[in-house]
């Protein structure tokens, strides 16, 4: 029997096709060599890396926004288990953000752990919970960042931009 | 004459139109290096002196790309003088038109506009009017390009019989000297015709007529030579003092170079250093949960209450379970007997025959007592059986949620790692400030580096010249010790060839003076005479020129030498091969000053063209005075407090002078440029700024050079 963490950590989360501008602008799909990442406006590694920041970001500002009904979804095909995975030359491996997007989830969740190990929540139900979570969470931070560049002209040319809106969370 | 205005239109970096208007005495234009000066100067030459030819190179680049699709356009430089107050205009242009394929040049003209007494203007050859009011050889001595070309006497540079020819009057004698010396040719040959005639000393007159032919060859060959080694030599001398002179600076630029190369290396470590990789690090360095403590804490009080709820309801459950377990036992109030007592085979037995032998009653089958002795012995074969522990009832039959509590523990014991990551990227900024603070001043110190080289560049022949001479030094030090020698042996030479010479011609004069008529060698000896005085007479001339030059350069020398230098310039007359020439230099008490800084030399050089302008307006024929004099770069040597001693002491002079310079233009803490507060106390009649626009360095097109009037 898997445990809630490896049932989770099999999936993969989803975001709102509005959004598929702010990743391949900023994102980069495939291998790049990091020190070229920010010179071409691609602030962001792989595409995972931006769905996590934008989960912290709308976690520490507490935007959880929750999809519209019959929203058209999508993700990038990478299941959690690989996020942090060390894959370039010159990155950490950072593997240690599943614990923690998976304790956050938990925490803003409704979902009962007593419930669960008595049988009374079936397991599938629990990891979609925790995925909403993680999703709602997201689509908060992806909309700070896509308002900040409805508002702002070119908000994100230097390659401190998205550190200090981060900062700026608390 | 006076130049009022110098027009540019779209020439080289002067997009559109760019007019200076002039004033009498000293003009001043000042611009950093590559902010259109030379241009400027490059303009007015191109006015004097530019064909139809090769024209492309002087559009403005910025011009031509606003008009790439076809439209036409003008590129000229005019220049408006005024000579006896009359207004004399020059223009020389050409029309563009651009295409996306090339460029096409036409309508090249050079056109003059001349006012006359009476007012009226006239138009004319370009050329035949800037002859009137510029003429060629004052022209020669108007313009000049950085401090080399001050030197006008310097070897190689017909400089001197230009000058003779154009001011002093030595050239008069010129025709006399030459008419001198067809006269006493003349009446030599009919003197020795003479002698041949006479039969007594014919033998002996051709033997020596032919021995002094001999000689003569001989010996010119020989002058010829030693001519030819007193040219080399005096040119490679002149070389060596140059190379000698830019030693110094060859040396300073390869500090300067050596300096550069350290700033980049220090530029490119810094660079380096910075960190740049921040969106990066927001999850390689986990800056990502800097604000993560607050939901850790959430977690762990969930966890926690979970924990707490999970243990109430076990213990509730288990609880229950023990109470109704205990409740079948007190329900059954009865003890039975032990398992397997009776035993096996008794029960067996009585089962066998329907009777229960413990209470002696019969048990028939399916009756209570029957099915209950059947029950005991099934379930003492059970009892024997090897036991099945019994299925405990769970209330938690899953366990998916283990791993939150070790989480729980486990990070909660790592939350000192969350708290670092604030004061850490204070850290990673306060270092980038740092960093991009050096990386400021290096850059600063970079640019001061790079623009003294600029100056070295400037004061110098350029970067490639400076190598070629030290690679030619050690093969010119060589060829001068060689030259030297066979001069040696060639005076020695010399000298005997004309001592033979000598008593060859006195023995064959000897025979004239006996043999000739009497008319003959008196006339002869007459036009010897004649001859001697136009050429000493010349002499005198071309002298009492020199005098004038040294008198009045040394005039201006002593006023413009802001140096303690006392000494004294000297124009030397001196003959080689191609005839009589000048050698200009120092002297100071002890003799010749050999080796003049830059500065002086120039100061040197000024004063002599100063000395030539001067006697110019005084002699002119055309009767048009003082001519402006204009100067790209010409104190480059002379550092900013030189420099200006020198601009107020020309500012004096009330001559019309346009003088091109970098000094004065400086930066400010933004590294913009500024005009320094001393050009407040150089005295000027007007002065210009000369700035580029901001420009793509790969972008030609980009460039313009504004002019700002002080």
């Amino acid at each position: 029997m898997d445990s809630l963490f490896d049932a989770w950590k099999n999936k993969i989360p989803k975001y709102s096709v509005r959004f598929s501008d702010l990743f391949s602008s900023f994102a980069h799909k495939g291998a790049a060599s990091s020190q070229t990442v920010s010179s071409l406006g691609k602030h962001f590694d792989v595409q995972y890396e931006l769905y996590i920041y934008a989960f912290f970001l709308g976690l520490y500002n507490k935007e959880r926004l929750p999809f519209e009904q019959d929203e058209k979804k999508k993700d990038f095909s990478r299941e959690i288990m690989y996020w942090g995975s060390k894959s370039k030359v010159g990155r950490k491996d950072f593997t240690y953000i599943q614990d923690y997007i998976f304790m956050a989830s938990v925490s803003k969740s409704n979902l009962s752990l007593v419930a669960l190990d008595k049988g009374e929540v079936d397991i599938k139900d629990a990891v979609k919970e925790l995925l909403k979570v993680l999703e709602e969470y997201t689509n908060g931070g992806l909309t700070i960042i896509n308002e900040k560049m409805e508002d702002e002209l070119s908000p994100f040319l230097t390659s401190d931009s998205f550190l200090q809106l981060l900062l700026k969370s608390n | 004459m006076k130049i009022e205005s110098i027009t540019l239109e779209n020439f080289q970096c002067y997009y559109d139109l760019n007019q200076f208007v002039f004033e009498r005495g000293l003009n001043i234009i000042l611009g950093d290096n590559g902010e259109g000066k030379t241009k400027f100067y490059e303009a007015i030459h191109w006015l004097f002196n530019g064909d139809r030819f090769n024209l492309d190179p002087l559009i403005s680049k910025k011009k031509l790309k606003e008009n790439y699709n076809g439209d036409k356009f003008m590129v000229s430089v005019s220049m408006t003088v005024t000579v006896d107050n009359l207004q004399q205009k020059l223009k020389k242009s050409f029309k563009v038109e651009s295409g996306t394929q090339k460029i096409k040049t036409e309508s090249f003209e050079f056109i003059g506009m001349s006012e006359n007494d009476i007012g009226e203007r006239e138009k004319m050859d370009g050329d035949k009017l800037l002859d009137y009011i510029f003429p060629p050889q004052i022209r020669r001595y108007s313009m000049f390009k950085g401090e080399a070309e001050l030197d006008i006497f310097k070897s190689g540079e017909q400089a001197l019989s230009n000058l003779v020819k154009s001011f002093s009057n030595a050239s008069h004698y010129d025709e006399f000297c030459k008419y001198g010396d067809y006269l006493r040719n003349e009446a030599e040959k009919a003197v020795n015709k003479d002698v041949k005639l006479s039969s007594k000393s014919k033998r002996q007159f051709q033997l020596l007529e032919s021995a002094i032919d001999k000689k003569k060859n001989e010996l010119s060959s020989r002058e010829e030579q030693f001519k030819i080694n007193d040219t080399n030599l005096i040119k490679i001398k002149e070389d060596l003092k140059e190379a000698d002179k830019y030693f110094n600076n060859a040396k300073h630029l390869k500090t300067l170079k050596e300096r550069i190369k350290r700033i980049n290396e220090s530029i490119s470590k810094t660079q380096s250093r910075i960190v740049s990789d921040y969106t990066t690090r927001i999850f390689d360095d986990k800056w990502i949960l800097m604000f993560f403590e607050k939901i850790q804490k959430e977690f762990n009080e969930k966890i926690k209450n979970e924990d707490l709820l999970r243990r109430k309801e076990e213990k509730k459950f288990n609880m229950e379970q023990g109470a109704k377990e205990l409740s079948d036992k007190i329900l059954n109030k009865i003890t039975p007997l032990p398992l397997g007592v009776p035993s096996v085979s008794h029960m067996e037995e009585m089962l066998k025959e329907k009777i229960c032998k413990v209470c002696n009653r019969s048990a028939e089958e399916g009756s209570e007592a029957f099915t209950y002795m059947e029950k005991r012995l099934e379930d003492f074969k059970q009892s024997i059986k090897p036991k099945k522990e019994k299925q405990r009832e769970v209330l938690f039959k899953k366990n998916y949620t283990q791993k939150l509590f070790s989480l729980s523990d486990n990070y909660t014991k790592r939350l000192i790692d969350i708290r670092k990551i604030e004061p850490g990227l204070k850290d990673v900024f306060e270092f980038n400030e740092r960093k991009n603070q050096e990386l400021k001043e290096l850059e600063k110190s970079l640019e001061k580096e790079e623009r003294e080289i600029q100056k070295i560049i400037a004061k110098s022949k350029g970067e490639s010249e400076l190598v070629n001479i030290y690679e030619n030094v050690k093969a010119w030090n060589k060829q001068e010790l060689d030259i030297e020698k066979s001069k040696v042996r060639l005076e020695s030479e010399i000298n005997n060839l004309k001592r033979e010479l000598k008593e060859l011609v006195s023995e064959k004069e000897g025979i004239d003076s006996k043999e000739a008529k009497r008319f003959l060698i008196d006339t002869r000896d007459i036009l010897r005479d004649i001859e001697t005085i136009f050429q000493d007479t010349r002499e005198l001339k071309y002298d009492e020129f020199i005098d004038l030059i040294n008198f009045k350069s040394n005039e201006i020398f002593s006023t413009i030498n802001v140096d303690d230098f006392t000494g004294k310039i000297n124009l030397k007359k001196y003959s080689d091969s191609r005839g009589e020439q000048i050698k200009v230099e120092l002297l100071t008490a002890e003799g010749e000053y050999e080796n003049p800084n830059q500065s002086l030399e120039t100061t040197m050089h000024m004063s002599i063209l100063f000395a030539i302008s001067e006697i110019a307006s005084e002699i002119s024929s055309e009767g048009a005075g003082n001519y402006p004099m204009i100067f790209d770069a010409p104190t480059s040597s002379f550092g900013l407090k030189k420099t200006m001693d020198f601009l107020n002491l020309v500012h004096s002079t009330d001559k019309q002078r346009i003088i091109l310079t970098y000094e004065f233009v400086g930066r400010d803490a933004k590294g913009n440029q500024v005009i320094e507060e001393e050009f407040n106390s150089v005295k000027r009649s007007k002065a210009f700024w000369l700035r580029r626009d901001e420009f793509v360095k790969e972008d030609l097109s980009t460039i313009n050079t504004n002019v700002t009037t002080l």
